[in-house]
């Protein structure tokens, strides 16, 4: 069948037989020659299931507690209501709607799972009576009422115990007025039985204990969406039934609580009594994202500098979406596993050492050829040099080797960057910046040790009050006396106590040692008769000379603190094998999740040498050559016209072009062009105008309008 | 970057996109959003005061990395032509300076009597070789000078009349207005022109991930604003209207023989995108969708790709490009189609929470969408791609889309890019736009009303002759007011009077039936005037009216039935 050309169909549907399921595997061991292809599609999902429980978890755990301060709030608003109307506070709160405005962030594609989590939350927690309404459900005060209803009423109700009474239920639902009279009569019909017993009540927790008659909780996921109108309706409507149904609105806002008083006038957003919930920023997740999954050794799978700047910078500068940071982490896992060879390898360390094992000679020419360990060898003496490139067996266990001592490096860079980050969050001007990524990324540039930045920070440490450096000596030791440090590092927060301590014994080492200094220095006389110039010398050097006891500890401290950090933060690149565990494709990562279509549509267009590399067509991008296909000529010619294009010249100017190209043949009319010529430029034409570089204007007979401004 | 996003920015705005927000696409937007805010929410502590000077604004170097995403000036700067003939100029040059294998090009059309000064100076200069017209022989018939801008509707007939004359005219004129400017710009265009020159040649584009001139982006909101300034438009007033048109057979015909010159380089992108399907599949199973952009048609790749890797899968194919698809369509082909439901929906929200459901309450299936142009002037609607993007979230469905529109990526906002959670891929292949450009949107061939016509035919067979009397009594009063620019229509009124008296209609009942089968097929509309009375007239410019086809669409059935046609209506060709 088929789908092109027809005038009555736009959707052709190929129906399979049976429910067929890609397999994901038969596309990743495409090469049937390459045996690791298997192992590497497992390491890949095994690693990604466990990166993504990771990151659920994580999602889950990150807004614990504005959703107990929100769950909170839901069960005070409701615990007032009651169906006796001579009750005081029930006079007190009717007119004005618990609300909870929960202030999101504006990375909207979060939201989702935020919300979905918070759902279930309230639904476990408060209330089974939970609406959710989105903005592009609801155009009319009429889709709102209906799908806020149907989701009020339609929930499968816990408290009847026959399936088949709840499925009349929601068949029902289609068929009645949904108004909040119905909902009124329905609710008051549920729980106004003042006699009734609580029975089977008890496998619902103590969250329902409490209310007897749960709220009707609404969230309005995003607020800003809503049409003003539709929102003040609803909420007038919902206000006047307050007497009636314990409502409780949750607004999921992402700018910033004004945004209610911009889309309700005063008459209306009076009637919400509003209380304020932040979500924590997207950036404190992103945080936690990075150091649960990336700066860790428990995970083999790494990402180099530039892929982890580009990933940091499309979430930072684009949409500060952690989900799309996650996409793009999955993707370069994706691509590091299905593109490198090596990569079998990247797996916990144990796995490896067993995959080691089962390599071929193939896999291992691999590994030779792989930049890190050439250069490797390189360092190694020329005995080893030629057993390393010819002995399989010797190159496997040197390989095993290699994988304990990258482990082992692992151990003790995220530790010792822990520490790192703790010394120069708090420098003034942030030479490494403040947060613990940023580090992070500087070290995977390069040598940290080496970088103006680095010295930089260890100079400002070097000026450090004695309070403040034994407060960061302090947290350096708090860190690296956690359980995951291992053994090698052990020795280092012994050392750095003994200098906490003698900073603390400052003072009566002060006492012995600067009063002699003092008495030394003052013995010497200035010279009788000098300059200003001379004078102020020797005062400055004196006073250089002058090193307290304090200070040259500092110093002592200072040194260590950089002796360890240069030793235990060498750049991954250094490492032999880095490419196991290293993803640094980042053109890949940019080509592919931040595609620009419209750089490679007017690069086709104006430099088609580019994509075709045929030599005929390599030239100056800014002449007209007559060898170029005809649509680029066409695009060509139109980047010398202003706004509006006149056909006729546009053609004859074509034309022009052709014939130099194939030659004048003869001489021909040039009021009647050939017919063909008049086709191709016809589809050079409308194939721009298909792009969008032109439309048809009414401004000008036969002229066409650019709408594009570039190109000269 | 700022610049950039501007231009993005203007040019959809101008080409008719309502909503303008933007997917980052690589242009960086957002740039305000940068560092800035990430420090201060950072870790929750603010140090005001120190460090508040320190702040220092960095740009996103990762993004722009490598200027691959970015083409730099050459792509989006700025000019302001005040030439007219630029395009010839520039054609002509550079048909001079090459060098075909066999001849010496076009020297003999110079005309002798340019002389070489200006034939270098003017950029008339290759106007005249193409046209080889001789200024001075028809000075004489130089009408008074006209304001360029406004030809008035009327005068186009006298235009086209004589072109020679207008376009004699129209060169004197330039040249009169140029002579002052020309010696300025000419100096500055070669001086810009050498330079760019010497730079590009410098570099020796081999690879294909090289590219040359990664020079940043001006600032250039002055050129625009003065490329804006003037209302003037500088263009010539040829018209087409001496061509012979074209339909869409006969263009189809004339391009089924036209060699491509490319085909073995063409051929090797092809296979180059091929090779992608494995990984392709890979990822889509991992639940990534992809977006195929770059110059070219992508449909017989998206075909090879469905016929081959998706043989045995459940899959639907989708011509956005299509002119009358709605989501309608779409979704009615998923449940009716796969799901074989026989039942309607209220609302297209139902329709989709039905397909969600059902997907994913039952066994896990993969579906695969192919959807050629997704951004098809049809399914650019905010309504449209949220259903779309919700499709995309569905377990087991899988999108696979290609995009052609330069500001295409608009269409989506964050939320839906990433509920599409898209995997750019670039595979131009220049392949022609033939489908995608068939369904009569182009310039030159839209104007031939071919379709208007042979819905014409196929209407006018069906009617009775009173009918087409109706149609014809319109037609013919449309083209007596063509000069009229003001004319909007004949009143139903009067049209009622002038059926009455041509016994055509007894009734005003009966003259509005009538009337419903020509604006079912489009080919009456009605009109509003300012006192609010019905005008009628018929969509179709005059050109048309007055075509051959179209005389034979009608002359040929009425002829067939009683009335002896007032031929006399149209003035040419009928017989």
């Amino acid at each position: 069948m088929s789908t092109a050309g027809s005038v009555s169909k736009a959707c052709f549907v190929f129906k399979s037989k049976q429910k067929k399921v890609a397999n994901p595997e038969d596309y990743f061991c495409h090469d049937t020659s390459d045996s690791t292809a298997q192992t590497r599609h497992r390491a890949f999902h095994t690693l990604w299931d466990e990166l993504n429980t990771e990151i659920q978890i994580l999602q889950s755990d990150l807004n614990t507690r504005i959703f107990d301060d929100l769950i909170q709030f839901t069960q005070n608003a409701s615990s007032k209501f009651t169906f006796d109307p001579d009750d005081s506070t029930h006079q007190r709160v009717a007119y004005e709607i618990p609300t909870a405005a929960l202030v999101t962030g504006v990375n909207m594609p979060d939201h989702d799972v935020m919300f979905a989590n918070l759902i279930s939350l309230v639904r476990e927690k408060v209330s089974l009576y939970v609406a959710v309404l989105k903005s592009n459900d609801c155009p009319n005060v009429k889709s709102v009422m209906v799908k806020s209803i149907t989701q009020l009423m339609g929930n499968k109700d816990m408290m009847d115990d026959s399936i088949d009474d709840g499925d009349n239920t929601t068949v029902n639902i289609k068929k009645i007025n949904c108004t909040m009279s119905t909902l009124a009569a329905w609710y008051a019909d549920k729980f106004n039985k003042p006699s009734s017993p609580k029975k089977k009540r008890s496998s619902s927790g103590e969250g329902i204990e409490t209310s007897r008659c749960p709220p009707l909780v609404i969230v309005l996921e995003d607020l800003e969406g809503f049409p003003p109108h539709v929102l003040q309706d609803f909420v007038l409507i919902c206000s006047n039934h307050l007497t009636d149904l314990p409502i409780v609105l949750i607004l999921g806002i992402a700018t910033a609580v004004t945004a209610v008083h911009r889309v309700l006038p005063h008459s209306v957003s009076s009637l919400l009594c509003i209380e304020r919930f932040q979500a924590p920023p997207s950036t404190n997740y992103l945080t936690q994202v990075i150091n649960k999954v990336l700066m860790t050794p428990r995970h083999p799978f790494k990402l180099d500098a530039k892929v982890f700047q580009l990933l940091l910078d499309i979430f930072l500068y684009h949409d500060f979406s952690v989900l799309n940071f996650i996409r793009g982490l999955q993707f370069g896992l994706m691509d590091h596993f299905y593109s490198n060879p090596v990569s079998c390898l990247c797996c916990p360390l144990e796995d490896s050492l067993e995959t080691v094992k089962t390599l071929n000679h193939q896999n291992l020419e691999e590994m030779r050829k792989t930049a890190s360990f050439r250069k490797y060898v390189e360092s190694q003496p020329s005995k080893d040099q030629i057993l390393l490139l010819t002995d399989d067996k010797h190159l496997k266990k040197v390989v095993a080797d290699l994988l304990y001592s990258m482990d082992n490096y692992h151990r003790c860079f995220f530790p010792m960057l822990d520490c790192l980050h703790c010394l120069v969050k708090k420098l003034p001007k942030h030479p490494l910046g403040k947060q613990v990524r940023e580090v992070y990324c500087e070290c995977l540039k390069g040598n940290i040790s080496e970088t103006e930045a680095y010295k930089d920070a260890f100079s400002l440490l070097k000026a450090m009050s004695k309070d403040e450096m034994t407060i960061l000596l302090h947290q350096c030791i708090d860190r690296l006396a956690q359980e995951d440090v291992p053994e090698e590092l052990k020795s280092i927060p012994n050392n750095l106590r003994e200098f906490v301590n003698r900073f603390e014994n400052l003072e009566d080492l002060t006492q012995t040692v600067g009063d002699t200094t003092g008495d030394d220095e003052n013995t010497e006389a200035l010279p009788k008769k000098t300059d200003m110039h001379t004078l102020r010398k020797t005062l400055l050097e004196r006073k250089k000379k002058k090193l307290t006891v304090y200070e040259v500890i500092r110093t002592d401290t200072v040194e260590y603190l950089n002796e360890i950090c240069s030793k235990y933060l060498a750049c991954p690149r250094s490492q032999p094998l880095h490419e196991i565990f290293y993803y640094d494709s980042a053109s890949e990562i940019r080509r592919h999740i931040n595609g620009a279509p419209r750089t490679a549509i007017q690069t086709a267009l104006s430099n088609p040498y580019f994509y075709l590399q045929n030599p005929s067509l390599q030239g100056e991008s800014n002449s007209v050559s007559p060898a170029l296909p005809d649509v680029c000529i066409i695009y060509k010619l139109h980047l010398e016209c202003g706004r509006l294009i006149n056909m006729y010249d546009w053609l004859q100017a074509f034309i022009t072009l052709i014939h130099t190209r194939e030659g004048a043949e003869e001489e021909e009319d040039p009021k009647q062009p050939d017919k063909k010529l008049q086709a191709r430029f016809i589809r050079a034409v409308s194939e721009l105008q298909f792009l969008g570089f032109i439309k048809p204007t009414k401004r000008k007979t036969d002229h066409v309008a650019r709408l594009t401004w570039g190109g000269c | 970057m700022g610049s950039l996003r501007r231009t993005v920015t203007r040019t959809a705005r101008s080409s008719g996109h309502q909503k303008v927000r933007g997917v980052g696409q690589g242009q960086g937007w957002g740039v305000r959003l940068g560092r800035k805010i990430e420090r201060s929410s950072g870790d929750g502590e603010f140090e005001k005061d120190s460090d508040e000077d320190s702040e220092v604004f960095r740009p996103p170097e990762a993004l722009t990395e490598d200027s691959e995403t970015l083409a730099g000036r050459d792509m989006y700067g700025f000019r302001t032509p005040n030439k007219k003939g630029q395009m010839t100029q520039k054609a002509s040059e550079s048909a001079q300076a090459y060098t075909p294998v066999s001849k010496t090009p076009k020297s003999k059309k110079t005309p002798v009597k340019t002389p070489k000064s200006v034939e270098k100076k003017t950029p008339k200069s290759g106007k005249k070789q193409t046209e080889m017209v001789t200024p001075a022989k028809r000075k004489s018939k130089v009408l008074p000078r006209r304001p360029e801008t406004t030809t008035p509707y009327r005068l186009r007939k006298r235009n086209v009349a004589d072109v020679v004359d207008d376009s004699s005219s129209d060169s004197a004129m330039s040249s009169e207005e140029e002579s002052s400017s020309v010696a300025s710009s000419e100096t500055t265009g070669s001086a810009t022109v050498t330079a760019t020159t010497s730079e590009s040649t410098s570099k020796t584009p081999t690879k294909r991930k090289m590219r040359g001139d990664q020079s940043a982006l001006p600032d250039m909101t002055e050129e625009y604003f003065l490329a804006h300034s003037s209302n003037q438009i500088h263009t010539s007033d040829r018209t087409l209207a001496r061509l012979g048109r074209m339909d869409q057979d006969s263009l189809t015909n004339m391009l089924t023989d036209v060699p491509n010159m490319y085909r073995k380089e063409c051929a090797a992108l092809y296979r180059e995108h091929r090779a992608l399907f494995d990984k392709w599949m890979l990822q889509m199973c991992n639940g990534f969708n992809l977006l195929l952009y770059g110059f070219g048609s992508k449909r017989p790749l998206l075909e090879e790709f469905r016929t081959t890797v998706l043989k045995g899968f459940t899959s639907l194919v989708i011509n956005g490009y299509f002119p009358s698809i709605t989501v309608k369509n779409i979704l009615n082909s998923i449940t009716e189609d796969l799901i074989e439901h026989r039942g309607s929906f209220r609302s297209v929200t139902d329709q989709c929470d039905f397909i969600k459901d059902h997907y994913e309450s039952g066994e896990y299936e993969d579906i695969f969408l192919i959807i050629h142009n997704i951004d098809g002037s049809m399914l650019r609607s905010d309504k449209v791609q949220t259903v779309l993007s919700v499709l995309a979230q569905i377990r087991g469905f899988h999108i696979l889309a290609s995009i052609d529109h330069i500001n295409g990526p608009l269409i989506w906002d964050q939320t839906k890019s990433s509920r599409f959670n898209w995997l750019w891929y670039d595979v131009t292949s220049y392949n022609a736009y033939t489908e995608e450009t068939s369904y009569e949107n182009s310039l030159l061939v839209q104007q031939s009303g071919a379709l208007a016509l042979s819905s014409l035919t196929h209407v006018m067979k069906s009617l009775t002759p009173n009918a087409r009397e109706i149609f014809m009594l319109l037609v013919k009063y449309q083209l007596e007011n063509k000069d009229n620019a003001s004319y909007i229509g004949l009143s139903f009124h009067a049209l009622y009077q002038r059926c009455r008296e041509a016994f055509l209609v007894n009734s005003d009942l009966t003259l509005k039936a009538q009337l419903t089968e020509f604006t079912d097929h489009k080919l009456i509309r009605y009109k509003k005037s300012v006192d609010g009375v019905d005008h009628l007239y018929i969509p179709l410019d005059e050109a048309t009216l007055t075509e051959q086809q179209f005389c034979r669409a009608i002359c040929g059935n009425v002829t067939q039935c009683n009335a002896p046609l007032r031929c006399e209506c149209w003035p040419n060709r009928c017989g």
